[in-house]
């Protein structure tokens, strides 16, 4: 919600968020470090921070890549997603210091430029094992610079979301990158199988909760499709297709539907139904999993705010939605599936208590 | 070798006129893109340097091809 | 209907359950930490005890022996106060280099004074040169760079390739894949390349390689770095050191701890 632009929007969730952030990276380096001196004496320094900041970062995106599914899985982790972009952040940082770490001690101070030297160096870009593994740290890294560099508001709004969106759904690319150029680096040296084993623990628990919550999400769109499939067909007005019993739609809260490619969220309140497209404008949320709060749609992700009857946020913030019209006969509720352009006005279904 | 000097020669290149562009872009185009941006503190212009810097083809095309926001017409 | 608890990140406040949900992720996450750590840290293969004196200035008299590498030939031991005894010191330079003198200025044979950091492992020492200065010139006697003889007959290694200065102490670990770009380019600025022969009973050879004539084996070795290959070469022994002057065409790659002897060398 952009009235203008802050380099943050703080909030007291989010200095707390940041406060335990950095005492998770503070805690984790000097554990490592610690423990790597007493463990290992003859490790050099660079060594050393090479690798606890290599694993910090692999940790942390780990981390970052479950907290996606855990939400979809149970919403009442919301309060993780809210800020992961500061994770995400401090994860690139991270990531960026084992990365010029390593470029200066391996590359640097040699015949040719390190960057050169990074792409040159190992030219067996044909074998798996003896794959160039620096490079494909590199590429992962730089699309972890561009996901943190595009994370203010500013960008999601300037690029548009879609643009923003699939920019960002390069994590997984990275996170790709990144199981390669640990497997085909570090873990050629370091053969311990329990050094593999956590890799594939990581890798096992990133994809089993994505898999996870791709189950569940499919089930609540087969629902939905399934509850229009049987009413279909009812004497309903020209156009306008059954969507449910008003009353399976608590008061002050919505129900999603999809109907074709719409993607359609109906929220009830004050004895009104009003249909707007499901698709929160700031990241995208499912506004249906949101409410209405002060006589505002409230996006349960982050809280950007849309009027009912409009798809407008209230002034002065800008962000519009489509809408789409209803109808009530009786205890039913339909829908007309096309949508109007962004931010029509259209009057609410009213519904009955009594009949 | 002659081919990973020239890329990276190319990759150098791209960051010097990101970040020439990105010094303009946050001082001045960034209002003309987008009017909310008017009057933004020094940090957060450093906070948009790196993104302009990376994408600056974007920012420049959407200069180029979008009709700066008429500030009249909103709110 | 029950009205269900409902989060937006602007209130100050998280509804009870989600704080729970949060703090149970941040505990898991937490507690997971000494685990993580503690196997990442403990499950490491170990390090060498090779040492870079960097910034602890020594200085040394010596002959100076410029090939097929250049030596610094150390021919007491007082002025290190014992701790150096009379031994070959492999001269390198600053950063990923070799160390090269112009033959007009330093002629093999001269009385030399090096002013730099030692760099040592399992009784094999190099020296990153900060400075040299020449005592004696001594052109006029036709240096014979190496005392010992030339093995006549090649025989059969098998290792690793790295390159020395890492090797013995600059880097840890200075071998294997993780390490395998810097060492390319340390040999790629004139450091000669080192072998390292895992001889199964714990114990590890060493050799510098060079070319059957003494000339330098890079790049035509570059791909072989860092992975294990097999070689044929004869040997040559230099104070504590070893050359190998390997047959090029001889290299072959193959897992470094395989017994098998590969073909013969002729
Ligand atoms: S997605 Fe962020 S508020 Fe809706």
């Amino acid at each position: 919600m952009a009235l203008s632009y802050d380099p943050v929007h703080w909030t007291p969730h989010k200095r707390l968020y940041d406060r335990i952030l950095i005492a998770f990276i503070g805690v984790y380096l000097l554990c490592f470090i610690g423990l790597q001196s007493i463990f290992h004496p003859d490790c050099t320094l660079e060594t050393t921070v090479i690798r606890a900041t290599g694993t910090l970062g692999f940790f942390m995106l780990h981390l970052i890549l479950i907290i996606g599914p855990l939400c979809r899985l149970d919403r009442r982790f919301l309060p993780l997603l809210y800020n992961r972009r500061h994770f995400g952040v401090a994860m690139f940082l991270v990531a960026l210091s084992h990365g010029v770490f390593n470029l200066f001690q391996f590359h640097a101070m040699g015949n040719v430029d390190p960057m050169v030297s990074l792409f040159t160096s190992n030219t067996q870009y044909g074998s798996l094992a003896r794959f160039p593994f620096q490079a494909l740290g590199f590429f992962a890294l730089l699309i972890l610079f561009l996901m943190a560099a595009t994370s203010h508001d500013f960008w999601m709004k300037n690029l548009g979301p879609r643009v923003w969106k699939s920019l960002h759904m390069g994590v997984y690319f990275a996170y790709a990158l990144l199981v390669m150029h640990v497997m085909l680096g570090v873990i050629q040296l370091e053969k311990s199988p329990v050094l593999i084993g956590m890799v594939g623990l990581g890798m096992f628990v990133v994809i089993g909760l994505h898999v996870a919550a791709a189950i569940k999400q499919s089930k609540i769109d087969a629902a939905s499709e399934r509850n229009i499939a049987i009413e279909a067909g009812q004497a309903v007005p020209e156009g306008f297709v059954y969507a449910c019993e008003w009353a399976e739609i608590a008061n002050n809260k919505a129900k999603m539907l999809l109907i074709g490619k719409e993607n359609i969220a109906l929220f009830r309140y004050e004895d009104k139904i009003s249909a707007v497209h499901n698709v929160c404008k700031h990241q995208n949320g499912p506004l249906s999993e949101g409410r209405i709060i002060d006589g505002c749609i409230t996006c349960p992700w982050h809280g950007y705010q849309y009027l009912p009857e409009n798809g407008q946020s209230p002034p002065p913030f800008t962000e519009k939605l489509s809408t789409y019209d209803v109808f009530v006969k009786g205890t039913s509720v339909y829908v007309h599936p096309s949508p109007y352009p962004e931010g029509t006005q259209r009057i609410p279904a009213e519904i009955s208590m009594v009949s | 070798m002659e081919l990973a000097t020239l890329l990276v020669t190319l990759f150098y290149l791209y960051g010097i006129i990101g970040c020439v562009f990105a010094t303009w872009f946050v001082l001045r185009g960034v209002e003309q893109l987008d009017h909310v941006a008017k009057g933004i503190s020094w940090i957060t212009k450093l906070l948009f340097f790196p993104g302009s810097a990376a994408l600056w083809p974007v920012l420049a095309w959407k200069l180029m091809y979008t009709r700066p926001e008429n500030p009249a017409n909103k709110h | 209907m029950q009205e269900e608890e409902f989060y937006i990140g602007w209130l100050a406040k998280a509804p009870p359950s989600f704080a729970r949900r949060t703090r149970q992720f941040i505990l898991v996450s937490v507690l997971s930490l000494p685990l993580v750590i503690g196997c990442l840290v403990y499950f490491q293969q170990g390090f060498s005890n090779g040492v870079f004196e960097y910034g602890k200035q020594t200085s040394l008299i010596g002959k100076f022996s410029p090939t097929p590498a250049p030596f610094l030939i150390l021919e007491s031991a007082n002025q290190t106060n014992g701790r150096l005894t009379p031994q070959s010191i492999l001269l390198v330079g600053v950063g990923k280099h070799g160390y090269f003198a112009d033959p007009k200025e330093i002629p093999a044979g001269s009385k030399v004074r090096v002013d730099g950091f030692l760099i040592y492992r399992e009784g094999k020492v190099a020296l990153q040169v900060k400075s040299i200065a020449v005592l004696e010139k001594d052109s006029s006697v036709n240096y014979t760079p190496f005392a010992s003889v030339l093995n006549a007959a090649p025989i059969r290694l098998q290792g690793e390739i790295t390159d020395p200065k890492c090797f013995l102490g600059v880097m840890n670990p200075g071998e294997g894949k993780p390490h395998q770009d810097c060492a390319v380019r340390c040999l790629a600025g004139g450091i000669p390349p080192l072998l390292k022969v895992h001889d199964g009973d714990g114990k590890d050879a060493y050799y510098l390689l060079f070319g059957p004539n003494g000339a330098p084996l890079f790049p035509q070795i570059q791909q072989y770095v860092g992975s294990g290959i097999g070689l044929c070469g004869r040997i040559q022994t230099f104070d504590n050191w070893q050359m190998l002057y390997v047959d090029t065409t001889s290299i072959q790659r193959i897992n470094k701890y395989a017994l098998d002897a590969g073909p013969m060398c002729h």
